[in-house]
């Protein structure tokens, strides 16, 4: 057959497939032995730290001659990514918090602009101003989890 | 007996708001250790994790063992949901990636990629459904294809990843998907030319 | 029917008429001229006006299940908080789930030059007239109405919260995540707008310093600038819209990676290392300084 006709063939194909047997008493099974049922809120001490956002961004300099380029562009994107692994070990403090449906949607649109920043600063890696919004972006994200799970 | 459900399923973007919303209320339920939420969610998505897994590793015993592990690496993470995309999206890409770490780790037992293996497991009644002969055709050969070159096609040309994606989730540079892919249909197209001979 | 069913029944009756099961409040506690007042309020409504008494009243209506309203402090910082069963304010009490109490109204008339400061999770909150050292607003997704204010200082958060702002201050701060933010009036000296997703409109006199931070959020923008002033501006995927005064005094610089920029002054250039666009001009005597920088966002400069 042609390759377009595979092609077609290949994208009929269900999408959904009946397991030959239930599969939920296995999983069920286990369960309860993996993780705490209830985030417990004895852990609010620590958390006030964490979301205190030590996100300084590292980087100053002074505008009089901006680094090479490709140099910023390097430095820029260490910061991106130190910036990155300090809000997402922040953001795991909050791991397992009930948080209140209706912030959801602040909560997905943060999200989504610090993806949509990342994505940005893929294409334009020595945009400093970018880096600004991250961290901006990061911060609002943690300081509003914060508050939803402190009520 | 069983039942093969041959409906088409909307892809993860076509999905509309409400199933969504109802997706997150179980997330967050099940997020606080609701164990019948988390059954709820299997419910509703178990199916779709299963034809992925099943066509990824081209056996279906394993299958089941991979969806289950799914799931219950799914209830781990749960808490670390992030709201902005649909659970749906959220649960495939952990399960292909729980798939595709136990491909890796199976590197060194590569004998069910003979043709006769992987036609072998095919041959049960259950798979046989009420699929088209084409469409059956169709499974048995994507599960004779070599592991890698499967992955690649699956995720592709059938659930619609982009090449970005799939060389970062299988650890390969851009090209080499791109050339996986290819050697995948060139692959299939041989294989259901041989096949139609035999029907 | 015996007499004690139609009883009961009445009683059932009249827990679900709002007349009855709400409480009406009125309050008057002593304020000093200058002193602050604090307002917490998670549901209903919030509302701020001003009066020419050295107290503060307070008047309303509290929602069904609330626990009480408190009211405590000082002449000098005088503090209302309508209290859920839950324990304190709080964002459990919020929604849905959880959403035990009822609405709340509160109407709090303040002396003129008081500080206002005002707590709202999605009450919303409508403030006029106050004109003290400062008013500071913090609102998750209850909508914003400020009007006839002349604070020395305003500080206004929101979350989902559409803002709309009329007010006369020398420094104000704005942030929103995806409410929409409208301000205009009396505005000098320094104005920070940041949203993420929420679009931003503002009219303004001549500034010292306005600074605009955006992702997706389009901004309308009609201000000027003082003499060395400084306008900055930065967007992702957001559009920019500037309209400057004929007479503006400033070095304009535009920068875009992908997005495209349109101005009277000065011509489009592409970046020498790579994608990218930018526009520099000068516009009169060039003593201020207008910087606008965006990913893909559009940006477009207007002179009147």
């Amino acid at each position: 057959m042609g390759e377009n006709e595979l092609r077609w063939a290949l994208r009929q194909l269900p999408r959904d497939i009946e397991p030959p047997r239930d599969l939920w008493p296995g999983i069920a099974a286990r369960l309860p032995a993996t993780r705490p049922a209830r985030w417990r809120p004895g852990w609010l001490a620590g958390l006030a730290m964490a979301a205190s956002l030590c996100l300084a961004v590292g980087i100053t300099w002074h505008q009089a001659r901006p680094p090479a380029p490709d140099v910023q562009a390097q430095l820029v994107q260490r910061e991106a990514q130190a910036l990155t692994r300090e809000y997402e070990a922040a953001l795991l403090q909050f791991e397992g918090a009930p948080l209140p449906a209706p912030i959801e949607p602040a909560l997905a649109t943060l999200d989504q602009s610090a993806a949509e920043i990342r994505r940005a600063m893929d294409s334009d890696p020595g945009a400093r101003f970018l880096l600004d919004q991250l961290r901006r972006t990061y911060s609002r994200r943690l300081s509003l989890t914060q508050r939803a799970v402190t009520g | 007996m069983l039942n093969t459900a041959v409906d088409i399923h909307a892809t993860p973007s076509d999905t509309d708001a409400a199933p969504r919303d109802e997706d997150h209320a179980l997330v967050r339920a099940a997020g606080g250790g609701d164990v019948r939420a988390f059954e709820q969610l299997y419910r509703r998505h178990a199916r779709r994790v299963f034809a992925v897994l099943w066509r990824l590793c081209g056996h279906e015993a394993r299958a089941e063992d991979l969806v289950q592990e799914a799931f219950v690496r799914a209830w781990q993470a749960l808490p670390g949901f992030r709201f902005e995309s649909a659970f749906s999206t959220w649960l495939h890409r952990l399960a292909v990636n729980t798939a595709l770490m136990d491909l890796r780790a199976r590197r060194g037992g590569e004998a069910l990629e003979t043709d006769d293996e992987a036609l072998d497991a095919h041959a049960t009644p259950d798979s046989a459904g009420h699929r088209t002969a084409l469409g059956l055709d169709l499974e048995r050969a994507i599960a004779t294809l070599p592991p890698r070159a499967r992955a690649v096609l699956v995720l592709y040309d059938i659930e619609g990843w982009k090449h970005e994606e799939i060389a970062a989730e299988l650890g390969m540079a851009v090209g080499s998907s791109k050339a996986q892919l290819h050697r995948a249909r060139q692959l299939l197209r041989a294989r259901l030319g041989e096949d139609h001979g035999r029907e | 029917m015996t007499t004690r069913t139609v009883w009961c029944t009445a009683l059932l009756v009249s827990a679900s008429l709002p007349a009855l099961a709400a409480t009406p409040i009125h309050q008057v506690r002593p304020l000093s001229a200058e002193g602050t007042v604090s307002i917490d309020n998670v549901k209903g409504r919030i509302v701020v006006r001003t009066w020419d008494r050295a107290e503060v009243g307070i008047t309303g209506t509290l929602g069904e299940g609330v626990e009480k309203l408190l009211v405590e402090g000082t002449a000098d910082d005088l503090r209302i908080e309508v209290r859920n069963p839950s324990g304190g304010g709080g964002w459990f009490g919020w929604g849905g789930d959880g959403g035990r109490s009822g609405p709340s109204v509160i109407e709090v008339s303040v002396p003129a030059r008081a500080g206002v400061k005002v707590d709202s999770v999605s009450a919303s909150v409508a403030i006029s007239g106050v004109a003290g050292r400062r008013l500071s607003v913090d609102t998750v997704s209850g909508n914003v109405v400020v009007s006839a204010a002349r604070p020395g200082e305003a500080s206004i958060d929101s979350v989902s919260g559409d803002l709309d702002l009329d007010l006369e201050t020398a420094s104000l701060a704005v942030d929103s995540v995806s409410g929409d933010v409208r301000v205009k009036g009396r505005l000098s000296g320094s104005v920070e707008i940041n949203t993420v997703s929420g679009d931003a409109e503002l009219s303004a006199g001549r500034l010292e310093r306005l600074a605009l931070n955006s992702v997706s959020g389009d901004s309308r923008v009609r201000a000027g600038l003082a003499p060395g002033g400084r306008i900055s501006s930065d967007s992702v995927s957001g559009g920019l819209t500037l309209t400057l005064p004929a007479d503006t005094s400033a070095r304009l610089r535009v920068e875009t990676f992908s997005g495209g920029i349109s101005s009277p002054v000065g011509k489009v250039q592409t970046e020498e290392y790579g994608p990218g666009k930018r526009l520099e001009a000068r516009l009169g005597a060039g003593g201020g300084e207008i910087r606008l920088e965006s990913f893909s966002g559009d940006v477009r400069v207007e002179i009147e």
